[in-house]
């Protein structure tokens, strides 16, 4: 049917389909600023403005709009003319990836057109229809206030924007992000917004069953349908084990996965893929595609898995990597320090606690999506949103048996990933539809699919016992964890053994035994994300931390002051732990923690607050007669890169004019990386950080780079960029001095120029102009590499101001104050950002996120709607902290930031309920029907609160 | 995208209705879309767009009552963004429907939710028919034997009698609340922006401190909104006390066998509805007692 609208002011006529939604046709026009995250209008990606008011185009039929004005991202500003909000929310750094912002600034245009001065609640109204995955939406309501002519009305003091000018003049600085006000206009290129002639459109049949054989299956009538081009089966592919998870070669994680396999081993796993023409042939082709299974029982419970007489998960003989088969073991971990059970005798006081830790879904903003194609070599290309491009090359070119050198992949601008997109989930399948068709074909997950069929962080069962002097000393330590690997074993290894590394060194303890236990279940497939491992393990650890030292009358911060490694320290399970095999010395060279308590303790009023409670008071009388607040604080460190393993390298080479090319394998996820690496690159050089012209990840024209994971970029590839770039500038001084009739050596470079002791300078320009035409005419460039032995922990402390609803158990956070000792922040706001979204995403874990499943494995809130993330009128106020205490084998000091602020959250939200109400909770999520029934069982005999007032 | 045959757009209800009884049995209107485009329909090939059938006014309204005051009558298609903006019903309705509809869904979903769809729809537990409910509102519904008005109240409770497949909701009129009478509704959720575990309306007026009259509806407890006639009878003509309005608020609950699913269990549920009660009768009554002095 014919629609008549105006797009950004322009008449319109368009044919769309009868059952379009508006979101199609606006990309099918070419507005691919209007993003597509859902499609069932929870995220606001795909939000536009219809007749000025902002709407999620996805629930708007395209029929519908006929008549009406709309108003894209495209429609705001552009480059030469950006609207103020994308001015403002760039200075300000309000986005990280930037898939939910077209969105998010079209609401806030609309807001700011309605109410020029809106309140912060009416800020966090307005907005309240954009999920954000990376931010904290802390930024980008700093921007709106600004636009509505309050300023910063309460800005933090510790706050830094410019860079320490004694020492430097690029690196430290709040730079804006490279890719600029493109970003924010809709123009930055995701993998959905690349166009392919005749393009075949993938999905993928999931299995319904959580454990079952295929015994037969039929694509005849998939086939029939015209305009199916291909239904790839398990006869069809080749059947070469790997794993999915994107990890250093050889992967410490089972080769126990195929592209298609004979067996499904959980509700979503792969039966069989279709490429059609359009997406709902695809859907349909699926629907016609006749499956005869043979139901196998299933393991539903990890507690059953290494039971006798458990189903057996995987049974191929043999299969590299696996543990035990015959248990569903598929990893297993085993470590002693001195001797506990000599320690615990030593001690006066020992405690046993047990802790659970959920299954839930770093949710990116965008799915993942991956789109492939031939070029005219007939080499396979595959665009995509990853974390790892090359392990992505080098996985999928084993597991579709072509050579390494057929494949190239290109990371684009991406939309979050957060450890999900460390996972190959679509490449491999994509690739093999592609080598079938010989056409390009895309695939792009569904929200319930990326929910169910992709990775989680892996459930823990974590037992902690620890012996305690009655000095405050902690003389050993038993953590034992049982872990849910689900139905394949990608970092089934690594992410407990993470459990173990990252968390126990924080306190010094003598004797130290660790054993961990991954087992199959026919549930979704634990991955990588975010504290990987060790937010389970801080759950567990600082929990109990603060159950001793209520038990044992100790101040719970002295208690952990007085435990807490020390600098110059060696962390003794670094020498154990390493990635799946024997870990390095890592002595602690630079320790921030206690400056970091100090500051939190300053902003959060630790000692006023506690001084107000009377001796056995817990918490205190909240907002309303019905609730109870109280303050929890805790302690983490975290790594910084993989030791003896993540590789990052950079290429940078010189333009006539003084500009370079700095070429990284590196991914930027959103976090900044690309902008942070060129800061580096600057400051080398010399010159102002627009000179330096960034390209990453993309495998035929960058070089190597382990990717985005371990909080490893600033630090590792960092590392290489500021190598490569050493060399670069040295090769120009040698240039220089010709120019310049200097002696090399003592040149230095600022200001984009190069100057010699005696005060005659040149400029960079001129400089690489002789090089290139000059007589002796070279490109001047340089590959570096960078590998770790160091990886220096980051420190965190942080205290969270919260009050308990007695009467319907629910925990409404007031305030999260976050410390992170990250050594030297290159780019303060987005290290600030990292902070921000890293203890959103941990009161996700900690409050409402949890993967539900039915009696029969089926995920039964795989959408938006109830896999509850933070929105704007839920996140509370969130300050970033920022320690720095120079750590000397980092690049300009820097350790890292990313990870490590969700590894505090759980513990300190714990910890700050059994402040406000004496409840201990050991089990997460805290849900509101959670925190009500452990009320209730706290009153005991006691009357249970009267029902609404709870007094 | 969905699969469907095909999509009619209407003038008018007279359309809409005729083309509803030609689609036997696999059409469906749609209005806003949140819910029929968001969550799709199998089973259905045709819709019938009512976004264009004119329904999407606010406008005075006669009503029968013993007062004889205006009250107002509010077009299926309006969305609860414009629901909340109108002060025409905030003069009717004491704020009840505005306070329900800033607690309904995203800001960017309230201004595409319409309030026809919200009380048509049964995807989700919805904010809007329990306020609707305390207000004694009617539905104006259109069927191919042509336009009647039901209470809210039969619409829910005695829906296999006053409603048949393919009604149109029409309007929504909605009779002004007591001079003096408070409303107030809450609405318990995981997060604030969610899909209501319990909610309750609440519309009270007082004499001094006692209880004139009181009206209760109660959301997403039962599998439809219902009126707590018991405690509203046990409230009427008592004073307004902590243990009078948390007795009402057991009362309200009692005997209600609350629907379990994922996002809460039977007995969570129950309870919230009892807080949810409480709390709208303590906020209700602490402002109606405040304007009486
Ligand atoms: C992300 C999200 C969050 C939400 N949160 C909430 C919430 O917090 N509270 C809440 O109450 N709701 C919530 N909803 C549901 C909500 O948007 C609706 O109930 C909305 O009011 C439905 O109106 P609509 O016009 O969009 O309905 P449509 O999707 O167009 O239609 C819904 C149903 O009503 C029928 N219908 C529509 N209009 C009429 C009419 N005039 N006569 C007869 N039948 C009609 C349709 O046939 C269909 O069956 C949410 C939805 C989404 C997607
Ligand atoms: S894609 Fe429309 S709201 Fe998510
Ligand atoms: S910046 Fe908001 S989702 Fe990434």
């Amino acid at each position: 049917m014919t629609v008549r609208f105006t797009i950004n002011g322009k008449e319109v006529t368009t044919v769309v389909d009868v059952g379009e939604v508006l979101l199609d046709t606006l990309r099918r026009l070419g507005y691919k600023g209007v993003k597509s995250g859902c499609r069932t209008g929870n995220c606001g990606s795909c939000t536009v403005l219809l007749d000025g008011k902002p709407v999620p185009s996805c629930t708007v039929l395209a029929a519908q709009a006929d008549g009406h004005a709309v108003t894209t991202i495209e429609g705001l500003g552009d480059d030469h003319k950006p609207d103020p909000i994308q001015e403002t929310f760039l200075r300000h750094g309000a986005e990280q990836c930037a898939y939910c912002m077209q969105g998010m600034i079209l609401s806030t245009r609309a807001l700011l057109d309605e109410n020029p001065h809106p309140t912060d609640i009416e800020i966090r109204e307005g907005i309240s229809g954009n999920l954000c995955r990376c931010t904290a939406y802390v930024k980008a309501i700093e921007a709106i206030r600004e636009l509505a002519g309050r300023g910063n009305e309460n800005p933090d003091p510790w706050k830094r924007k410019e860079c320490d000018e004694e020492r430097y003049s690029t690196v430290g600085a709040c730079v804006e992000k490279t890719e600029g006000i493109g970003l924010l206009s809709g123009r930055a290129k995701y993998v959905d917004d690349f166009q392919f002639d005749n393009l075949l459109y993938g999905r993928v049949l999931r299995s319904p069953h959580a454990h079952a054989r295929i015994v037969r299956i039929d694509a005849s009538k998939a086939l029939a349908l015209p305009g199916v081009h291909c239904v790839l089966t398990h006869d069809d592919v080749p059947q070469v084990p790997f794993t999915t998870a994107g990890q250093n070669y050889p992967e410490p994680s089972p080769y126990d996965k195929v592209i298609l396999d004979e067996k499904v081993r959980f509700v979503g796993d792969r039966v069989a893929a279709v490429a059609a023409e359009t997406p709902l042939l695809a859907k349909r082709a699926c629907d016609l595609i006749d499956v005869e299974y043979e139901i196998l029982p299933a393991v539903l419970d990890m507690e059953q898995a290494m039971s006798e007489g458990a189903p057996r998960i995987h049974e191929k003989e043999d299969p590299r990597g696996i543990a035990d088969t015959s248990r569903n073991l598929a990893a297993h971990l085993d470590m002693d320090i001195g001797d506990v059970a000599k320690g615990f005798e030593e001690a006066d006081r020992v405690f046993e606690t047990e802790y659970y830790s959920q299954y839930v879904h770093c949710a990116p903003t965008e799915p993942h999506v991956t789109a492939t194609s031939l070029d005219e070599k007939g080499r396979l290309v595959i665009v995509t949103s990853t974390q790892v491009p090359f392990h992505v090359r080098r996985i999928v070119a084993h597991a579709n048996e072509i050579p390494v050198s057929q494949v190239r992949v290109i990371k684009p601008r991406i939309g979050g990933g957060f450890g999900v997109k460390q996972e190959i989930m679509l490449e491999d399948i994509c690739s093999a539809l592609t080598l079938r068709t010989r056409l390009p074909v895309k695939i792009m997950l569904d929200r319930d699919e990326e929910l169910f069929a992709t990775r989680t962080r892996h459930p823990q069962k974590l037992r902690v016992k620890t012996g305690v002097r009655n000095d405050g000393s902690i003389v050993a330590r038993e953590l034992d964890v049982l872990t849910n690997t689900g139905a394949y074993g990608g970092h089934a290894l690594t992410v407990p053994s993470n459990t173990g590394s990252k968390t126990l060194p924080l306190y010094r303890t003598e004797h130290i035994r660790f054993v961990n236990h991954s087992v199959y279940t026919n549930l979704p497939v634990g991955g990588a994300y975010r504290g990987y491992g060790a937010v389970q393990g801080y759950f567990a650890i600082d929990s109990q931390m603060d159950e001793i030292a209520h038990e044992m009358g100790f101040d719970p911060v002295d208690f952990r002051l007085r435990n807490v490694i020390r600098q110059g320290e060696e962390d003794p399970v670094a020498r154990q732990l390493g990635e799946g095999k024997e870990g390095f010395e890592r002595i602690i060279r630079t320790n921030g923690l206690a400056e970091c308590w100090e500051k939190v303790k300053a902003v959060c009023d630790w000692d006023a607050w506690q001084a107000l409670l009377k001796p056995g008071e817990t918490g205190r009388l909240g907002s309303k007669s019905w609730t109870r607040r109280g303050k929890g604080m805790s302690f983490a460190m975290h790594g910084t890169g993989i030791p003896g393993d993540d590789m990052g390298a950079a290429t940078i080479k010189s333009n006539e004019d003084g500009s370079f090319n700095l070429l990284i394998g590196a991914t930027d996820l959103g976090t900044g990386s690309d902008t942070i690496l060129g800061q580096m690159a600057a400051e080398v050089l010399g010159v102002s950080s627009d000179r330096i012209l960034v390209y990453s990840s993309d495998t035929d024209r960058t070089p190597f780079d382990v990717g985005a994971y371990a909080s490893s970029t600033t630090y590792v590839s960092g590392g290489a960029v500021v190598k490569a770039a050493e060399k670069v500038r040295d090769r120009l001084f040698y240039h220089a001095s010709k120019l310049l009739g200097e002696d090399a050596s003592g040149l230095t470079c600022s200001d984009n120029r190069i100057a010699a002791p005696s005060g005659k300078s040149v400029s960079m320009g001129d400089v690489a102009m002789e090089a290139m035409y000059g007589e002796e005419k070279e490109q001047v460039a340089y590959t570096s590499s960078n590998i770790t032995f160091a990886c220096p922990p980051p420190f965190a402390a942080a205290c969270v101001d919260l009050e308990v609803d007695v009467g319907t158990g629910r925990v409404e956070v007031l305030e999260f104050v976050c410390a992170v000792d990250l050594g030297y922040a290159i780019n303060p706001t987005f290290a600030e950002g990292q902070i921000h979204g890293g203890i959103l995403q941990g009161l996700g874990q900690a409050l409402s996120e949890e993967m539900i499943f039915d009696g029969k494995g089926r995920m039964v809130n795989a959408n938006l709607t109830d896999y509850k993330i933070y929105s704007a009128v839920d996140a509370p106020e969130i300050r970033a902290i920022l320690v720095e205490t120079d750590e000397p084998t980092g690049p300009f000091g820097a350790k890292s930031v990313s990870e490590i602020p969700v590894d505090v959250v759980a513990p300190a939200v714990a910890n700050a309920i059994f402040a406000a109400t004496g409840l201990r909770l050991r089990e997460l999520p805290f849900t509101p029907e959670r925190v009500l029934a452990g009320l209730d069982s706290l009153a005991g005999g006691r009357a249970s609160p009267g029902s609404g007032s709870g007094v | 995208m969905l699969d469907l045959k095909a999509l009619h757009s209407v003038r008018n209800v007279e359309d809409a209705v005729r083309l509803f009884s030609e689609t036997e049995g696999r059409g469906l209107y749609v209005a806003g879309g949140t819910v029929v485009v968001s969550v799709g329909s199998p089973n259905v090939d045709f819709l019938i767009d009512l976004s264009k059938a004119g329904l999407d006014y606010i406008k005075r309204w006669e009503s029968q009552g013993e007062s004889r005051s205006d009250g107002v009558a509010v077009g299926a298609t309006v969305t609860a963004a414009d629901l909340a903006r109108s002060d025409e019903v905030a003069a009717v309705d004491g704020g009840l429907l505005r306070e329900a509809v800033n607690r309904l869904g995203s800001h960017t979903i309230r201004n595409r939710a319409t309030v026809g769809g919200n009380i048509a729809s049964w995807a989700y537990p919805a904010d809007l028919p329990p306020a609707l409910l305390a207000l004694d509102a009617l539905l104006v519904l259109r069927g191919v034997n042509g336009e009647r008005s039901v209470t809210v109240r039969d619409f829910y409770s005695r829906r296999s009698e006053v409603h048949s497949k393919g009604d149109l909701i029409v309007e929504v009129r909605i009779p002004p609340i007591a001079a003096g009478a408070r409303a107030a509704f809450e609405k318990i959720g995981r997060l604030n922006q969610d899909i209501a575990i319990a909610s309750a309306a609440v519309v009270v007026a007082c004499d001094g401190h006692t209880v004139r009259e009181a009206r209760i509806a109660l959301g997403a407890v039962a599998t439809v909104p219902f009126r707590a006639l018991e405690a509203e009878a046990f409230l009427a003509g008592r004073e307004c006390t902590g243990e009078s309005l948390a007795e009402a608020a057991r009362i309200a609950v009692s005997g209600v066998k609350p629907r379990r699913d994922h996002r809460a269990s039977s007995e969570y549920r129950g309870r919230m509805a009892g807080v949810a009660v409480e709390r709208a009768l303590l906020r209700a009554v602490d402002s109606a007692t405040h304007s009486n002095q």
